[in-house]
């Protein structure tokens, strides 16, 4: 077989490795999507029901907005909306995120320029988000209402800040690491302050990085459920935690509502993550590659 | 004081049992301080005496909560100034958790909390809720249940909570597969007697192995997964023959001619059931069994509820009636089983605890709570009271057949394991029977192994106060063998 | 200069980040410290009144075959999902190494698992799982007999799940890293390589591979102590069952605590388990130092 047809054959090849991949991939995204157009009395049925007929938006008007309609599975509503959930859930996740990657940037510059901590406490570091949050989960809670952080939204975000700061502190040193010491003692060269040279030098340079790393750690404190669902009471709670909610003892999980709630969840962060994706290449090689 | 109110107690249960009643009863109507004719208007009259205008906190699923509850709070709100303010909403099984946290952080966040009365002896101990009785009497509540279900909710003595939803285990079958004579006629010439309603749990898998002919139909199909609440069937079994899972001296007395003959009932469905029930929850047994999957099945009431929607295959072709029972101690008994009573509750350390008591009044008068259970929109509450045997759009939920046998099961029905750390002796049954349900372990073994795990929780939590403990718990069994017709 | 710079930064950020976590993790310590050596059952009592107990807890933990159970099925899982998530990450990442059409639209659906909330897919799979549930469908389609696995109503075929969800959850995460490093690696030994006359499988075995070595290494570490912890899923998709045989580690925890209240089985569960995670984090700093001096003083002889 000649080179050309070598070629072809893998190109061929490769095609139909990564199809198959993408099934698998794709298969429970579509079913879950599809889930949640299913009037009630399709979504549990044999043989299964692959595309809803009648297409219908109730799962989406119920979960969303709490709408009380009268379905034939199950005559049951809810006019509890979840907007306050989708408001706390962008309040908290967004603010720890942010916190937690200022704070990274900065440890990250003295890091990567000063060396002020040591590699063996930098590998200690990423390690400190192993710790499996279910370890954790009753400590916090009494630490938390003997301070009076229970049920508050500070609570919250420190938990995630220190929990995702290993993350954000690793990804954009390997982004700092990349830039030339020289530009940056050139800039000083020319008489800018340090602020200055971090600000309108370093900065830009690896600010598409630092975008990545922010969008990377939302999406970790967006989707976490344990914490806060066992700190949250009336006033913080998430919308992994509303996601729970729809399953009861006697009666099931109601499948269409769950996954009208759970795709509406996701979308943002599908969004998000398809937006950054070339920058996440970069950001991950957690400074195991030369460059 | 107490005297008094020993005495009122003993009068109002004497007086109820006297007129043929329901067997167990709270009534303090003659008690009330408060004014007004029905205990709605007292609830009214005594959060207006507060002079208060506060928003209460309540953790409750909004399955239960977004129908007449919260309008009936809305109206309570602009009656009193006391409504509902925030609500965080959680499914049933998240609940139990969700309060002992709240309750280690000593926190008063909620107020009201819905919760399965089988938490109220640990929460109770915990020192998390408000004990209700004193309230009762002010307020002149009538709180009343056709089977034991009310006094689920009493603790050493006290009221701590009040049920609105009374689930109940009851038995249905095909009536058109089980009224067919050829089908009649084999059963006969099979087993030399006629096929009739099972009386006891051995008549039950024998019609159960009758009507099992795969794939099309099974014989039976009762939940057997773990985390689905399958020791409820199992104590079903077990209190009909006589069994009690303690004894005296909280010694575990599963490992009993009664535990083994219930277990070998429990297991014995199995090869009457489709494969997957080892696993299956509600969301698939339901459409399974209304779509014409299986022929007879015990089960919550809201079930049969379901099964007999207008679209449902089998609309119309049922039958129910009281579950089985064992004639193990001589006679027929016929226990059933009331689990979970979901019942709203008060914590102690809120800042509002009369307040949210003369809320939890107002939804739980015998006339509210039928309004609760009769919501077309909202239907997972399901009936309790008599007052909701009587109601005909309660009626039209359950179809007259389900409200009848509805009635009789809850005049059998009793509690789980109505124990502080209740959800421990649960959760290690539950894995045991699991485990002899899919083959690990053999029942006989599954019993020794959780007496044995039992034993090690009551070391741990205390005998002394467990022991202490089994008279509420026995006081939530029903007095009688079988349910007057 | 600089480094009176470097001092000055330091103890401007390094103070407020070690305030910060220490906040965090002292108190916590100091309950599980405590909690191990004091029974306290959470409805009994008030937590400062729990007896001690010496290391009662912690023989009674290790004594408990339930416990041993949970760590062997846990390390199982996370063993399996992180090896089966590096094969096909690494698989990917290969064969996506070169530009090619529709490779964006690859690489876009392939990171979406990563980004979906892994409650919504334990979900999403006890749906697709069922007996008579799409997937077994999709598998009779495919292979033309009739397929009926009972996926969670035994063991086997229960376990299998959890950890094919943990693999379809994850996989974007390693092919992201091991593209990173496909993709990074230099040029020039390859070239080199082929002018020599090496073959491809030569090239690969012999110069690609010992060059992203530390990348696999570290995927590997990370997503074996990510997965140890993996509790959403596995609980929203079996909840511990059939019987006990998808009890992992986290699941065996929250039932302790969360559902038998017995704090104290639970703080000294954690603290073995800690312990656990940090013996393979203390090996796992050692392999991966020396991996990235071995790279470095392999490429960069002047520095």
């Amino acid at each position: 077989m000649n080179r050309r047809a070598r070629r072809r054959l893998y190109g061929v090849g490769r095609y139909v490795l990564l199809c198959l991949w993408l099934v698998v991939v794709i298969f429970p995204l579509f079913w879950s999507v599809m889930t949640s157009f299913k009037p009630p009395y399709q979504w549990f049925t044999w043989p299964p029901t692959w595309i809803p007929d009648p297409f219908t938006l109730n799962n989406y008007r119920v979960a969303w907005f709490g709408e009380l309609l009268d379905t034939r599975y199950i005559a049951s509503a809810n006019v509890q909306t979840v907007f306050p959930a989708l408001v706390n859930s962008v309040f908290i996740a967004g603010t720890s995120t942010m916190l937690s990657v200022v704070l990274g940037m900065l440890l990250a510059y003295g890091v990567s320029r000063y060396g002020i901590l040591s590699e063996r406490t930098l590998f200690r570091l990423l390690m400190l988000r192993m710790i499996p949050p279910i370890v954790v989960a009753v400590p916090v809670v009494l630490y938390y209402s003997t301070i009076g952080l229970l049920d508050s939204y500070p609570g919250l975000i420190i938990i995630y800040v220190v929990t995702t700061l290993p993350y954000s502190v690793w990804m954009i040193k390997s982004f700092i690491d990349e830039i030339p010491i020289e530009i940056e003692q050139a800039a000083e060269l020319l008489g800018a302050s340090r602020a200055r040279t971090i600000g309108d030098i370093v900065f830009p340079l690896v600010r598409s990085g630092v975008v990545a790393t922010f969008l990377f750690i939302l999406i970790l404190t967006w989707s976490e459920y344990l914490m806060a669902l066992t700190l949250s009471s009336t006033n913080i709670s998430t919308l992994p935690v509303a996601l729970s909610k729809y399953e009861g003892s006697t009666e099931g999980r109601l499948y269409g509502w769950q996954q009208a709630l759970a795709v509406g969840v996701t979308v943002p962060l599908i969004v998000i993550g398809w937006a950054i994706h070339r920058h996440l290449v970069r950001g991950f090689s957690f400074g195991m590659l030369r460059r | 004081m107490t005297d008094r109110r020993t005495f009122l107690k003993g009068t109002a249960a004497a007086g109820a049992s006297l007129l043929g009643g329901p067997f167990f009863a709270a009534d303090f109507a003659w008690a009330a301080s408060v004014p007004g004719d029905t205990p709605e208007q007292r609830a009214i009259n005594g959060a207006k005496a507060l002079k208060k205008n506060v928003d209460l906190n309540i953790l409750i699923w909004g399955q239960y909560f977004n129908g007449r509850m919260r309008e009936l709070a809305a109206d309570f709100k602009e009656k009193t100034g006391i409504g509902i303010g925030g609500v965080q909403d959680l499914g049933i099984v998240a609940i139990p958790g969700k309060v002992m946290a709240e309750s280690m952080a000593r926190s008063s966040a909620f107020d009201i909390v819905h919760v399965g009365a089988g938490m109220i002896p640990t929460l109770a101990n915990a020192g998390y809720l408000q004990p209700f009785d004193k309230f009762m009497e002010k307020g002149g509540m009538v709180y009343r249940s056709v089977g034991p279900q009310v006094e689920q909710t009493r603790y050493h003595g006290e009221y701590y909570g009040f049920v609105t939803d009374g689930n109940v285990h009851m038995t249905g079958l095909r009536k058109d597969l089980f009224d067919n004579p050829t089908e009649r006629k084999r059963f006969e010439d099979k087993h030399g007697k006629p096929m009739k309603w099972p009386e006891t749990w051995d008549d039950y898998l024998e019609l159960a192995k009758f009507f099992t002919r795969p794939p099309d139909l099974y014989g039976v199909s009762d939940l057997r997964s773990r985390k689905w609440l399958g020791p409820i069937w199992f104590l079903m079994m077990l209190y009909s023959n006589g069994g009690f899972p303690f004894g005296s001296d909280m010694t575990p007395t599963l490992y009993t001619d009664a535990g083994r003959k219930a277990v070998e009932w429990y297991l014995g469905t199995k090869p009457y059931s489709t494969k997957d029930i080892a696993v299956w929850g509600t969301t698939q047994n339901i459409p399974f069994v209304a779509g014409g999957g299986a022929f007879m099945w015990t089960y919550w009431t809201g079930g049969p509820a379901t099964a007999e929607r207008q679209n449902s295959k089998t609309h119309g072709k049922w039958t129910y009636g009281v579950v089985p029972g064992s004639r193990m101690q001589g006679r027929l008994v016929k226990r059933s089983v009331s689990d979970p009573v979901i019942a709203v509750t008060v914590n102690r350390r809120s800042q509002n605890a009369e307040a949210a008591y003369w809320l939890c009044q107002y939804w739980c008068t015998p006339k509210h709570s039928t309004e609760i259970v009769a919501d077309p929109k909202l239907t997972f509450h399901d009936a309790w009271a008599p007052e909701h045997m009587k109601d005909p759009r309660v009626a039209a939920k359950y179809t007259p057949g389900g409200i009848e046998g509805t009635a009789q099961c809850l005049q059998v029905s009793s509690p789980p394991i109505l124990l502080p750390g209740n959800l421990e002796f649960t959760d290690l049954l539950d894995k045991n029977l699991a485990d002899a349900f899919v083959g690990t372990i053999s029942g006989d073994e599954a019993l020794k192994k959780t007496e044995a795990e039992w034993r090690d929780v009551v070391k741990r939590v205390g005998s002394r106060l467990l022991v202490k403990d089994l008279a509420s718990y026995k006081a939530a069994f029903p007095k009688i063998d079988l349910p007057k017709a | 200069m600089a480094r009176r710079q470097g001092r000055r930064f330091k103890w401007f950020i390094l103070p407020v980040v070690t305030v910060l976590i220490l906040f965090l993790l002292v108190p916590i310590i100091f309950f599980q410290i405590f909690f191990s050596l004091h029974q306290w059952t959470a409805y009994i009592g008030e937590w400062w009144q729990a007896e001690f107990v010496g290391l009662e807890i912690f023989a009674d933990v290790l004594g408990d075959a339930r416990f041993y159970w949970a760590l062997v099925r846990s390390l199982i899982f996370a063993g399996a999902s992180t090896v089966l998530c590096l094969v096909i990450g690494f698989m990917l990442a290969y064969l996506m190494r070169e530009p090619f059409r529709g490779r964006g639209f690859f690489y876009l659906l392939f990171i979406t698992p990563m980004l979906v909330v892994p409650l919504a897919i334990g979900y999403n799979y006890e749906m697709l799982l069922v007996q008579k549930g799409p997937f077994n469908q999709l598998l009779s389609w495919i292979t033309g007999q009739e397929i009926q696995v009972s996926w969670f109503a035994e063991a086997v075929p229960a376990f299998l799940s959890i950890i094919f969800i943990e693999v379809w959850n994850w996989t974007p995460f390693v092919f992201i890293l091991m593209l990173a490093g496909l993709s990074g690696m230099p040029k020039e030994p390859i070239e080199a390589a082929r002018v020599l006359g090496a073959s491809p499988l030569q090239i690969f075995f012999q110069i690609q591979l010992p060059l992203l070595r530390p990348v696999i290494v570290l995927a590997l570490i990370l997503r074996f102590l990510e997965a140890l912890g993996e509790y959403p899923k596995v609980w929203s998709l079996t909840r511990g069952g059939p019987g006990s045989y998808t009890e992992t580690m986290p699941v065996y925890l929250y039932i302790t605590s969360w559902e038998h209240f017995n704090i104290s089985k639970g703080a000294a569960v954690s603290y073995l388990v800690l312990l656990i995670v940090a013996a393979i984090v203390y090996l796992c700093i050692r392999i991966l130092l020396r991996e990235k001096r071995a790279l470095e003083t392999l490429y960069r002889p002047s520095a």
